[in-house]
């Protein structure tokens, strides 16, 4: 079992969660046949984050049901309570994706974390765990539970400076970087002076995967779905470049 | 362009045979048709392509929402 964040450091809105959830849902679909429970998200973004509103499907769904801030509060003891399973029929057959969410903003210590994941692990078996976590701080707990990190920018220097400072926090592997939300007419930083993969690769150290800027993921966003099962490659470049990095995943740590 | 032209013939074709000049007012006249069906021709398939350019157009976030969930291609 190994476990992965896609990380920004302290910048919000680069495209953590989209890569995270889609990356996921591909890699479920991809594994299907080789794990009861291919993959595990955990969204630990409080008071529900995106992923698990758009895995719930209804955000009204989250009344009553524990979620993981029920463990990190001390009112359920087995974490395993707060997993759900999202199943998907599909033309080619079902997958699933088993998941937890934040329903609340309590603290959750490391050693909570350590114990969620050491639990889905040893009783679910999946193959992969995705972290999608809010933008982290100096004492985050995640720090040292991570396998592999993926750091994500966005074309604008303060997204690279925080993902820069804040990628070693976590510790793990670090992974080919992603540049999102890229536009190829602005494709020169007016800062460096120079493109932006290129900057890019002398700042994280290796050449970045880019996933141009594309409305319909923001359109699939606003409606609430996963955009690699709504959208199609050739429909989508956003989408074609998700699947091209889920491939590079599945290659390097399936 | 071709159907105001052979708009303008038609007209001078009737002036023509007013005058007369049956013989010429004919053959403008055919000329004018010619001009006429070549216009609308024309017209109709610049209209399809508007038409096939406004199909193309994005599709909103509650047409996705609508949509099958499809097997990723992966």
């Amino acid at each position: 079992m190994k476990k992965l964040i896609f990380l920004s450091g302290t910048k919000g809105g680069t495209g953590k969660t989209t890569l995270a959830l889609n990356s996921a849902v591909l890699l479920a679909y991809l594994w299907r046949d080789a794990a009861h429970y291919p993959v595990a998200f955990l969204d630990l973004t409080p008071n529900v984050g995106t992923a698990a509103h758009i895995l719930l499907g209804d955000p009204l769904t989250t009344s009553g049901r524990p979620s993981l801030s029920d463990f990190a509060g001390g009112r359920i003891a087995d974490p395993l309570r707060a997993f759900y399973i999202r199943r998907w029929n599909t033309e080619k057959g079902a997958f699933q994706l088993v998941f937890t969410y934040m329903a609340q903003d309590v603290p959750l210590t490391k050693r909570q974390l350590e114990y969620a994941i050491q639990t889905v692990g040893s009783r679910l078996r999946p193959k992969m765990i995705f972290i999608d976590a809010p933008p982290l701080s100096a004492g985050s707990p995640l720090a040292g539970l991570v396998d592999y990190v993926v750091p994500v920018v966005t074309p604008d220097v303060s997204a690279l400076e925080a993902t820069k400072s804040y990628v070693d926090l976590v510790g793990g592997r670090r992974l080919r970087p992603v540049l999102n939300m890229y536009i190829p007419e602005y494709s020169i930083s007016a800062v460096h002076g120079m493109p932006w993969e290129l900057v890019i690769e002398k700042t994280l150290g290796e050449r970045p995967h880019v996933i141009p800027f594309d409305k319909l993921l923001q359109a699939a966003r606003q409606a609430l779905e996963v955009e690699v099962l709504k959208l199609r490659p050739g429909e989508s470049p956003g989408v074609k470049a998700l699947v091209e990095y889920a491939r590079y995943l599945a290659a390097t740590v399936g | 362009m071709w159907l105001i032209v052979g708009v303008l013939l038609n007209i001078a074709s009737f002036a023509l045979c007013v005058l007369g000049q049956t013989l010429a007012a004919a053959s403008v006249y055919l000329v004018s048709l010619a001009l006429i069906f070549i216009g609308r021709r024309g017209r109709k398939e610049k209209r399809e392509e508007k038409r096939q350019v406004e199909t193309r157009r994005e599709p909103t976030p509650d047409e996705i929402k609508r949509r099958p969930v499809s097997a990723p291609e992966i």
